[in-house]
């Protein structure tokens, strides 16, 4: 070997080294942004969603706390009042019937932004309550068992409650189902929640694939938010199950 | 005799409304006003009312602990937890704490007056607004105020109207369904609610379902 190709050699080492530096800097660098974007993106929807929830709750205890016992106070008052004219005494009964409708109807309101069962008492009596609250002309059996749950933090309770609503309404509105299944344990160190209806299924790699709905959307980052594990298992017409892991 | 009445909320306005309306009643005297747990406990202590009107949730101690105590400090007092709709289960801790009624902050003036005259004869009040789930949790509870009371009897027909009470036929359905006027089924009500000393349909089903007259499902 001459010391022309000494050199020839040396020269395309050293090229070989740099281009393999550059490229492994480039793709060390891309996986590292893409990490990144990926921690961004969770963090965000994380923001989002306790924005969210905190503002429906803030709302929802407003109305239920403050605007509440005033309307009451108001309906007391009126009560006192005595009338002598019959024509303004049916005008005093309208006037009770719609405060009594304005009453009725601030506490849906309240309810469905943030009911005070899920605060105060926990996911499975939130659920069991939403579930009997749901009209019977849904024509959807619900049929939902539980285990003994650990106290979950609020987060937690929150998150896994508006899982099973997206769930139920997901079921009602797309399934065309006639039962679901929704079981609620925990499993060492894991809240596993699986549902199962037997309605018409749907092609889950092409729902995710080609403009995922939002609803199918809002289940898959709030499992994401609580570091949970979804599979959603579905055929057209076999039915859909979902079964989600959220580490406690 | 008036009956003396403490009531107790943290919203200053209700219990305005609640004074005023109350302005006019000769056989009840509104004696004391509290804005949190511990103050209803020291009025309870300085004014030995009749009955107290409280309401659920409270600052520094609620309506729960606060029965809790009276209950066992003056157990001649009785006690009607006030509450905002849809607390069902809240309702049940009161209940389970020794309240002796309930009622939605709501509900009419003459409700509030019956509830006050039910408590202060020692009688349970449900509130004429109480919803099916809350019943459902009335008969799952520990709540049951018929352990130590003679049990009356009844009727093969009044148990019948009983349990179809319990499955929310109306006056007009039992009537239909048992081949007899309105009027017959409004005196058979009647009788019932007063064999049972309660003063609606709801206090029907709860006394039915908690003496195993009705099984619900």
């Amino acid at each position: 070997m001459d010391a022309h190709q000494t050199t020839i050699y040396t020269a395309i080492i050293i090229a070989a080294v740099i281009i393999g530096s550059i490229l492994i800097y480039f793709i060390v660098s891309l996986v590292l942004q893409q990490r990144r974007n990926a921690r961004l993106y969770k963090s965000k929807i994380l923001a989002e969603i306790t924005t969210l929830e905190n503002e429906r709750q803030r709302v929802s205890a407003d109305l239920h706390d403050e605007v509440g016992p005033l309307l009451s106070a108001i309906k007391f008052k009126l009560s006192s009042i005595e009338i002598k004219n019959p024509d303004d005494e049916i005008q005093m009964q309208e006037s009770n019937k719609y405060l009594d409708d304005i009453i009725v109807r601030m506490r849906e309101i309240s309810n469905n932004l943030m009911p005070s069962s899920l605060m105060l008492k926990g996911i499975v009596i939130a659920t069991t309550e939403f579930i009997s609250k749901l009209p019977g002309s849904v024509g959807l059996k619900i049929d939902f068992t539980y285990g003994d749950l650990p106290p979950l933090q609020k987060q937690q309770d929150i998150n896994l409650y508006r899982i099973i609503q997206e769930i139920i309404h997901n079921t009602i509105k797309h399934a065309n189902a006639t039962l679901l299944n929704i079981q609620l344990v925990a499993e060492s160190n894991t809240i596993v929640l699986v549902t199962r209806d037997n309605g018409k299924g749907f092609d889950y790699s092409y729902a995710t694939k080609e403009n995922m709905g939002l609803g199918l959307r809002s289940l898959l980052s709030r499992t994401d938010v609580l570091n949970g594990k979804i599979f959603v298992d579905s055929k057209p017409g076999e039915g859909t199950t979902y079964s989600i892991q959220i580490p406690i | 005799m008036s009956i003396r009445i403490v009531i107790a909320d943290d919203h200053e306005i209700f219990r305005d409304g609640f004074r005023v309306m109350l302005k006019k009643q000769t056989d009840i005297e509104l004696v004391g006003e509290a804005c949190d747990g511990n103050e209803l406990l020291e009025i309870t202590e300085a004014m030995k009312p009749d009955v107290v009107l409280t309401d659920i949730k409270m600052p520094i101690l609620n309506g729960i602990e606060a029965a809790r105590i009276i209950k066992k400090k003056y157990p001649s007092v009785k006690i009607i937890a006030l509450s905002m709709f849809d607390d069902d289960n809240l309702i049940i801790d009161m209940l389970e704490s020794g309240a002796k009624g309930y009622l939605l902050k709501n509900t009419s003036k003459s409700e509030i007056i019956d509830a006050i005259n039910m408590v202060y004869n020692d009688q349970f009040y449900y509130c004429r607004s109480t919803s099916q789930k809350l019943i459902e949790l009335m008969a799952q509870s520990n709540f049951n105020p018929y352990k130590e009371t003679p049990k009356p009897e009844f009727s093969a027909r009044e148990l019948e109207i009983i349990v179809l009470i319990c499955q929310q036929a109306t006056t007009k359905e039992i009537a239909s369904k048992l081949f007899l006027s309105i009027r017959t089924i409004e005196g058979y009500r009647e009788k019932i609610q007063e064999k049972m000393s309660v003063k609606n349909a709801a206090g029907i089903v709860v006394y039915a379902i908690k003496n195993g007259i009705f099984r619900i499902r």
